[in-house]
């Protein structure tokens, strides 16, 4: 069912955050069937992680560029890969929720949130323990040797083992995240101690440079960073090929059978919308006017994030993704099957996406203008705090759709097997 | 501001596929009022009433720190305070979701240790004085409950600024509560007894039944994954008694029991007003569950780290889970779908 089209990548690239067309108006009903719109849901998934690896790959050849000459201007333009790595990811966290095999992968690439003084320097704010973490402050780069609780960790040498097989999640804690996008960014970045004010971290070039080290252990700081991109790109790898036509992530979907596979499409995209986005993401974050629980915190990205995730949704629904290149991907959808059923509730799910959007982009064109996401959840911050709860009241209307969708298309009582979330859906539908 | 938690109407249209929603209006109604009346109205008097002891009990204390009788009454009222909200906490929807009541109340879990940040910047920032009518606002009042902990229980002795930051709290929470219980008595109950008023907060009994229901379930999910499976960790030896709910004060197991009982209560209220409702099992799953927790031996904070009783806490959790799923089963088949919850994702 998938067919391509070509737009513009002009038009793609000179529009990243407008690039989404309203969907008000249906189109003429296409004919689709269950089989179809999971197949599409496969083609979408193989586009998307071929992306955020191919993007993964365009900032490790960045990453190699300024520790080959660290300069703010190569720093820079890593930055900028970082943030266009991340695009097309988040589109593809539409995909977490529901299969199992990329809910097990997803903390190896983007966990969330993350103690970032296991992996380097931070500021004295920041404290020196936590009640729930032993290695809140660890320092992994100031420290070849680490002798926390009795266990004894070897990091003289810091290679992509060493972070994934030992540091990732070390002692059990979740936020101990030692790779992926956020260890990264936070390498990149650093951290952003401007509280709700304007600005993202701002991590001098010199912390990388061999001859004019500034904070210490540039050399380490260094391997850390090479360790962490090339370990991205294994991880994306591993997926795009678990997606693959004979991958694990597309038999254990498609051996849930029709419904079974609509079934984790709606979860997706409702586990999404409701209890991480609107809930853990965003409301939190809100209720709190804590900056340090912001997505994207060092990067001051997390409005570019929420949107993509959206998106994903959107394109899900949709059947249609528009690839990094501009190519589009497009086949059958959820909606023709909906509006198949039952034509209102599909132009309801539409326009509900459509609000979503407007919300996103709305924060979105603040960000621009410098107010990004910790600066509108700020204390104080009346105007800033309205456009952020606009977002969260659409996500939570968007998902009271979803759950009819579910309902309509009778999907409640099937029993999927692999994760926690699927051997029980009652916790997620 | 909209609460992400706020109930918003909803058509069900689940009923239309299951034969079950013949079920009378008048059944859900009765149900519905039901709970309200006998446990949800009463739970929030409960909780007024101890916020006001809390509150007379923190200011006798803090009038006289070294008069040990008053700590120990202070640390009493804490304790009856914690319990009555655990007696509440998931009811989600409604005025409890305006303007952060909830987590001004608790914030748990708080992964990131935010009370403790709090606490410290409000000790060492002398320069922020906040009156009683700026807190709530502000990023300090979250988490009554955790910063209450702290303080209480922490080795440091508690000075004058400490006893500031409870003032405010205290006062804060009894606002809350206080709020709370007037609101349920004179807009809530309104609702529930006429569900289908124009622009009220319900579509339908059902759609009210389900926003009650709903936090039934969503309590056995949190009990078994976040209060035991997370602090428990993949064994005895890795379990971390500082991810359990109030392990300072040894209060774990007293606020998880309580929990139970008025998911207890709620499915036990359904099964007296809706006829042939097939929960037996889930009852029996949870009343079991309930008096093994109550042969733990306290606290759970060095029950988990023991073997034996670990592998018990499993079994407990896991039965919870199986509890859970039960019910969820149940209510689809009678016509009540509950949809995501906010638990959802991470």
């Amino acid at each position: 069912m998938e067919h391509t089209k070509l737009v513009s990548a002009a038009i793609i690239s000179g529009a990243l955050l407008t690039a989404c067309t309203t969907v008000d108006e249906a189109p003429a009903q296409k004919t689709a069937t269950a089989t179809d719109v999971v197949s599409q849901y496969v083609s979408i998934a193989q586009a998307n992680y071929g992306d955020s690896l191919n993007t993964a790959k365009t900032l490790d050849t960045a990453i190699k560029a300024f520790l080959d000459a660290p300069s703010e201007e190569s720093l820079a333009a890593a930055k900028s890969a970082w943030i266009e790595a991340r695009v097309p990811y988040q589109q593809t966290e539409a995909y977490r929720f529901g299969n199992a095999y990329v809910d097990d992968w997803e903390g190896k690439v983007n966990a969330w949130p993350l103690d970032e003084g296991l992996i380097d320097y931070v500021d004295a704010s920041y404290g020196t323990e936590s009640d729930e973490n032993p290695y809140y402050a660890a320092n992994i780069i100031a420290n070849p040797k680490l002798s926390v609780g009795g266990v004894e960790v070897d990091a003289s040498s810091i290679t992509p083992a060493l972070l994934s097989e030992q540091l990732q999640e070390i002692d059990e804690v979740e936020s101990n995240v030692a790779t992926g996008y956020h260890a990264i960014e936070f390498l990149l970045w650093g951290q952003d101690l401007n509280g709700t004010n304007q600005g993202a971290g701002a991590r001098p070039a010199t912390d990388f440079s061999l001859e004019n080290c500034t904070n210490g252990n540039c050399d380490r700081r260094r391997e850390y960073l090479q360790a962490a991109s090339t370990l991205l790109i294994s991880d994306l790898e591993d997926i795009v090929a678990a997606w693959a036509a004979d991958g694990e992530a597309t038999k254990q979907l498609l051996a849930k059978g029709d419904n079974g596979g609509l079934s984790t499409v709606l979860t997706g995209m409702g586990s999404l919308s409701y209890g991480e986005l609107a809930g853990e993401r965003i409301k939190l974050g809100l209720m709190l006017h804590d900056p340090e629980e912001e997505h994207d915190c060092f990067a001051d990205n997390t409005h570019a994030s929420h949107f993509n995730d959206a998106l994903g949704i959107r394109n899900i629904y949709l059947g249609s993704y528009t690839k990094v290149s501009g190519e589009v991907v497009d086949g059958a959808s959820l909606s023709d099957l909906v509006a198949a059923k039952d034509a209102e509730l599909d132009q309801e799910m539409r326009n509900k996406l459509d609000v979503t959007m407007s919300a996103m982009q709305v924060m979105v064109d603040e960000a621009n203008k410098g107010n990004t996401f910790d600066v509108l959840i700020g204390e104080g911050n009346a105007e800033g705090n309205k456009v952020i709860q606009d977002v969260v009241d659409a996500l939570v209307d968007q998902t009271k759709t979803i759950e009819k969708i579910v309902v309509a298309l009778n999907l409640e009582e099937i029993e999927v097997e692999g994760s926690d979330s699927l051997d029980n859906p009652s916790a997620v539908l | 501001m909209t609460s992400l938690f706020m109930r918003h109407k909803s058509l069900l249209l689940g009923c239309l596929f299951f034969t079950s929603c013949s079920l009378a209006n008048a059944d859900w109604n009765s149900f519905n009022l039901d709970v309200v009346n006998t446990q949800i109205i009463p739970g929030y008097e409960r909780l007024q009433s101890s916020a006001s002891s809390l509150d007379k009990a923190r200011e006798k204390f803090c009038r006289n720190k070294k008069d040990t009788q008053a700590y120990s009454s202070f640390k009493n009222s804490y304790a009856e305070f914690g319990v009555a909200w655990q007696a509440v906490q998931h009811i989600r929807f409604g005025p409890i979701s305006y303007a952060k009541r909830d987590v001004s109340i608790q914030f748990w879990p708080d992964k990131k240790g935010y009370s403790g940040k709090r606490i410290h910047e409000f000790k060492t920032n002398t320069d922020i004085a906040l009156s009683e009518q700026e807190f709530p606002t502000s990023r300090f009042s979250i988490g009554a409950l955790n910063v209450l902990e702290r303080i209480l229980y922490s080795e440091e002795p508690i000075d004058n600024r400490s006893c500031e930051l409870l003032a405010l709290h205290t006062q804060n929470v009894l606002r809350i509560s206080s709020e709370l219980a007037v609101e349920w008595k004179e807009s809530m109950r309104k609702q529930f007894e006429d569900p289908r008023q124009l622009d009220g907060f319900f579509e339908d009994e059902i759609d009210a039944a389900t926003a009650l229901l709903k936090g039934a379930a969503e309590n056995l999910e949190v009990i078994s994954a976040l209060k035991l499976l997370r602090p428990m960790g993949s064994f005895a030896k890795k379990a971390k008694f500082q991810r359990l709910e109030a392990w300072r004060s040894g209060l774990s197991l007293p606020f998880i029991t309580k929990n139970l009982d008025v998911s207890i209560a709620m499915i036990e209220t359904l099964q007296q007003n809706i006829t042939n409702a097939e929960l037996s099992s889930a009852t029996s799953i949870l009343e079991s569950a309930k008096n093994r927790l109550m042969s733990i031996n306290p606290p759970l904070a060095k029950a988990i780290k023991s073997n034996e009783q670990y592998r018990e806490l499993k079994d407990i959790a896991q039965d919870l889970v199986h509890a859970h799923s039960e019910l969820e089963n149940t209510l689809t088949k009678m016509g009540i779908h509950l949809g995501f919850n906010s638990r959802d994702g991470d």
